[in-house]
């Protein structure tokens, strides 16, 4: 899987599950949302469940942090890296 | 980020110019002017910030002048110097050791599971100094400063060393242990190490400055608030309707504006540094879910719980129990009790059960956990949202948003309620709804969803970075005129004016005294203090009390082990060979001498002060000094918390045995009410009541030992005056038997306003039992309350307070027409 489709569909996740449909215009890939507090703990452990089961990989509690999931890059990044490290 | 990422000399930002030389002064005049106001609006009592101002005013110039990459030796720096200012050299030395010691294990190259066994020795010897069972004084006097450091960033640090091996310069962790606003306020934000490495001087210093100073203005802001709801509105729950209950319980709630006020200066203090933190607290009050609430309540101890305790918790158990966020939350939670538990301990030395305390976070953690399953379930079944229907909107946030305040607002009254039974019984009003209160209780929820839906209206019209706009040049500027005018002009604010509550420290009223007097009462027999947040500056002032005392298990509860001696927050208090605190006397009345029995509570005793600081003992020295031919001794019998029937206990199993020709019996204002606290007790604790008259008013009043004190002392008061006056004719009686004097002295205390009904009434009783009375006037006239009191929460007078009663009590006991001492 390449990094461009988790991208994708990190993206589809957050304005479904974030934003409900509507992503403000300001929102970029860059913009930090645990930060920011744009997303909470009880959907950053969902979309860590979505992304387990749909790319079968495994997170780890310390994992959890704004360094890897912070923003769409930065999640994109972790699965992606997560996905190779499985291979 | 290590120190190289950050700008280094002769950068463009950097470069020496007469702009950034007035900015730096600017910056050191911002600070200064945030002290002038803290001590103007006597702050000192939230922390002991202002002890270090000039250390923190010295060292914020250095710091704010010094280029980047030194910015972070110089915080350790200023550390350093604050220590070697507070204490003297070996226990400054001590404290940097310690702390150093856990710095260089942490950082080390041992493995993980070594360093852990390490700290945790480390650890386990400073709470064993902290709790007293090691004797190490020079150790114990910095042990609260570096338990207040270690006790969480310790554990923060260590699990950041385990799983994310840190790349950050050594400076960023020997700055995270050299925090030094947190030596001033020990009770601290939990600061992630991840966010204090990665927020340093992230975004332009003017930046992070003007956050900080905001944060410091914003706290202020809160305190003078809380001032003013404490003065002005804090009305106590004693008409016994709903809309009474309600009103207190959410005035009582606002109380909390204290907590998140010193925390935000705390906080503050740490962003003017450099560190750009994000914030501490969201508006809580205004939360539409349980969920959100525990999100914007104290937020680093929130993130705290969640890295170290949820997070490992769920990812194990998450494929392997149903219902893992709910089970996960609510283990949380009791660790969070836990924490708290320990935090206390910590920090103040003691740890006491309460069961509200555990019932408090077993309680949130169950809202919260069915709060966030409920969460999870809708983000799992539902996607697209459908939009919110503006009608419903109009109605049904605010009315989440009254819901969630209610049902907070009621678990904080809980959390400091005395005991369940106490908030049971308060609560037990909602069973009586009254259409008076449900009118306004109405009236106030519909105000509430249209002030609600008119600041929603403006807030969407400014946009939604209005909050961050707030923080800009013009609204700090006009806060900090603001507040410093109000500072300047504090001297010409007479006490009536509304203002005196935003500049005069807070005084206790009428309930916390009460509160205040269990408290004290409570330490003697070792229970708890009560809610530990707003009785951090108390201290435990009564741990050494349990050294020199004994339980007596009846009546008298506690009385002074004989031939011991202890010191309590720097004062001894020394028991002599028959158990008074006083000079050693021989059983056997000396030739020409005339003898006192003294007997009293802790004002006689002389609670806060040394042994020859007490009234009595300034009396009879002085009366010996004027005539050597006649010896007075004034024994003095007074224990802390003692109150008419102990007084009476007191006379029958220890005074009689000295054989006194007179005995003088303190009473003080407010002296029943406070009675009605201390019987209390016996019914909570079991106490055998011995005498008849005594096991008659248990059963007329309807007192069981099962009620909350609350309930207890309500059903108690109507009673107090008899049992005074039965007890006041016992100990007359008995001193008649045994041909000694009664006499009865009123002694004002320093902080109750002077009530002239409440004296006519006890000095009624006390004369109809057949006392001699006097009364002791205008003993601290001319003196303010600060002056001649142990502090603001300690209304017990200090040396000069106990200079001034054994005046009134010399000029009392040698005028010949009072015909004492004959």
């Amino acid at each position: 899987m390449t990094k461009d489709q988790i991208k994708k569909m990190v993206k589809e996740y957050i304005a479904e599950h974030v934003f409900s449909g509507a992503v403000p215009s300001d929102f970029t890939d860059d913009t930090l949302m645990i930060s920011t507090r744009i997303v909470n703990s009880i959907v950053v452990m969902h979309m860590i469940n979505h992304f387990e089961e749909l790319l079968k990989v495994e997170v780890e509690a310390h994992e959890v942090n704004v360094d890897n999931l912070d923003s769409v890059n930065l999640v994109t990044l972790f699965f992606f890296n997560k996905v190779n490290a499985g291979k | 980020m290590s120190l190289k990422d950050l700008p280094r000399i002769g950068s463009s930002e950097e470069k020496i110019s007469f702009l950034s030389v007035a900015a730096s002064l600017l910056y050191t005049a911002g600070l200064f002017l945030v002290f002038f106001i803290m001590e103007r609006f006597n702050l000192d009592y939230c922390s002991n910030i202002l002890d270090l101002k000039w250390v923190t005013l010295a060292g914020f110039t250095v710091y704010v002048n010094v280029p980047s990459r030194y910015k972070l030796p110089a915080f350790s720096l200023i550390f350093m110097v604050c220590i070697y200012t507070v204490f003297t050299v070996v226990p400054a030395t001590i404290l940097f050791l310690i702390l150093l010691s856990f710095f260089l294990i942490i950082q080390s190259q041992l493995k993980w599971g070594l360093k852990l066994l390490i700290v945790a020795l480390m650890m386990l010897f400073l709470l064993a100094v902290r709790a007293n069972v090691l004797f190490m004084p020079r150790v114990a006097l910095v042990v609260p400063f570096a338990l207040a450091i270690v006790m969480f960033r310790g554990i923060l640090l260590m699990y950041e060393v385990k799983y994310n091996p840190p790349s950050a310069n050594s400076w960023f962790h020997l700055g995270y242990f050299f925090i030094f606003p947190n030596l001033a306020f020990l009770f601290f934000p939990i600061v992630d190490n991840k966010f204090f490495v990665k927020s340093f001087l992230n975004r332009p210093y003017r930046e992070i400055y003007k956050r900080g100073l905001f944060y410091l203005l914003f706290g202020m802001f809160q305190i003078t608030v809380y001032k003013v709801i404490h003065d002005h509105f804090l009305v106590q729950h004693t008409e016994h309707t709903i809309w009474s209950l309600l009103r207190f319980t959410f005035v009582n709630y606002f109380m909390i504006l204290k907590i998140t006020g010193i925390l935000t200066i705390a906080f503050g203090f740490l962003v003017i540094f450099g560190f750009n933190l994000p914030p501490l607290f969201g508006n809580f009050f205004l939360a539409p879910s349980f969920t959100d609430y525990w999100r914007r309540a104290n937020i680093y101890w929130r993130e705290f719980v969640i890295k170290i305790v949820y997070y490992p918790l769920y990812f194990r158990l998450k494929k392997k129990i149903p219902q893992p966020i709910f089970v996960c939350v609510i283990i949380a939670f009791t660790f969070s009790y836990i924490f708290h538990s320990y935090q206390l301990f910590c920090i103040n030395g003691y740890y006491t059960f309460r069961a509200n305390d555990l019932f408090y976070w077993l309680t949130l953690g169950l809202i919260i956990g069915i709060n966030a399953t409920l969460e999870h379930q809708r983000i799992s079944t539902s996607g697209k949202k459908t939009a919110p229907s503006r009608t419903k909107d109009f109605f049904l946030r605010p009315l989440k948003i009254a819901a969630v305040f209610f049902i907070t607002s009621t678990l904080w009254f809980f959390w400091g309620s005395d005991s369940i039974g106490d908030f049971a019984f308060a609560y037990s009003d909602l069973l009586h709804p009254d259409p008076v209160s449900l009118v306004k209780l109405a009236a106030c929820v519909a105000s509430f969803i249209l002030l609600y839906n008119i600041g929603a209206f403006i807030s969407e019209a400014l946009g939604k970075t209005f909050g961050e706009k707030i923080i800009d040049d013009v609204s700090i500027a006009i806060m900090l005129v603001g507040f410093s005018t109000l500072a300047y002009t504090v001297d010409g604010i007479s006490t009536g004016n509304p203002l005196s509550s935003v500049v005069r420290p807070v005084i206790l009223n009428a309930a916390e005294k009460e509160r205040a007097d269990i408290g004290y009462y409570e330490s003697l027999i070792s229970s708890g203090p009560g809610n530990w947040e707003v009785s951090l500056k108390t201290g435990r002032r009564f741990d050494a009390l349990d050294k020199i005392s004994d339980r007596t298990g009846d009546l008298l509860v506690q009385e002074f082990r004989p031939g011991t001696s202890g010191t309590i927050n720097g004062y001894t208090i020394k028991i002599n060979p028959l158990g008074l605190r006083d000079l050693d006397y021989t059983v056997k009345k000396p030739e020409n001498t005339y003898r006192i029995a003294l007997i009293g509570g802790s004002y006689e005793m002389g609670a806060g002060i040394s042994n020859d600081e007490v009234f009595e003992a300034l009396t009879e020295e002085r009366l010996n000094k004027r005539s050597a031919a006649r010896k007075v001794e004034i024994w003095n019998y007074a224990v802390g918390g003692y109150t008419a029937i102990q007084h009476l206990e007191v006379v029958k199993r220890k005074v009689l045995q000295s054989h006194p020709d007179e005995l003088i019996l303190f009473a003080h204002n407010n002296e029943l009410k406070r009675f009605a606290g201390f019987f209390s007790r016996y019914i909570t604790l079991g106490t055998d009541l011995k005498y008849e008259f005594l096991k008659r008013i248990k059963t007329l009043s309807g007192v069981r030992q099962n009620m909350g004190s609350a309930e207890i002392r309500e059903r108690l008061n109507p009673y107090m005056a008899d049992v005074t006056f039965w007890a006041y004719i016992e100990i007359v009686n008995t001193c008649k038997a045994n041909g000694i004097k009664p006499v009865w002295v009123f002694l004002q205390t320093t902080n109750d306003a002077f009530s002239e009904q409440d004296l006519n009434a006890q000095s009624a009783l006390a004369s109809k039992a057949g006392f001699r009375v006097f009364v002791l006037k205008d003993v601290y006239k001319g003196y303010p309350y600060e002056k001649i009191s142990l502090d603001r929460n300690n209304p017990h007078p200090n040396a000069l307070g106990h200079r001034l009663i054994s005046e009134k009590f010399y000029n009392l006991l040698s005028d010949s027409t009072n015909t004492l001492l004959q």
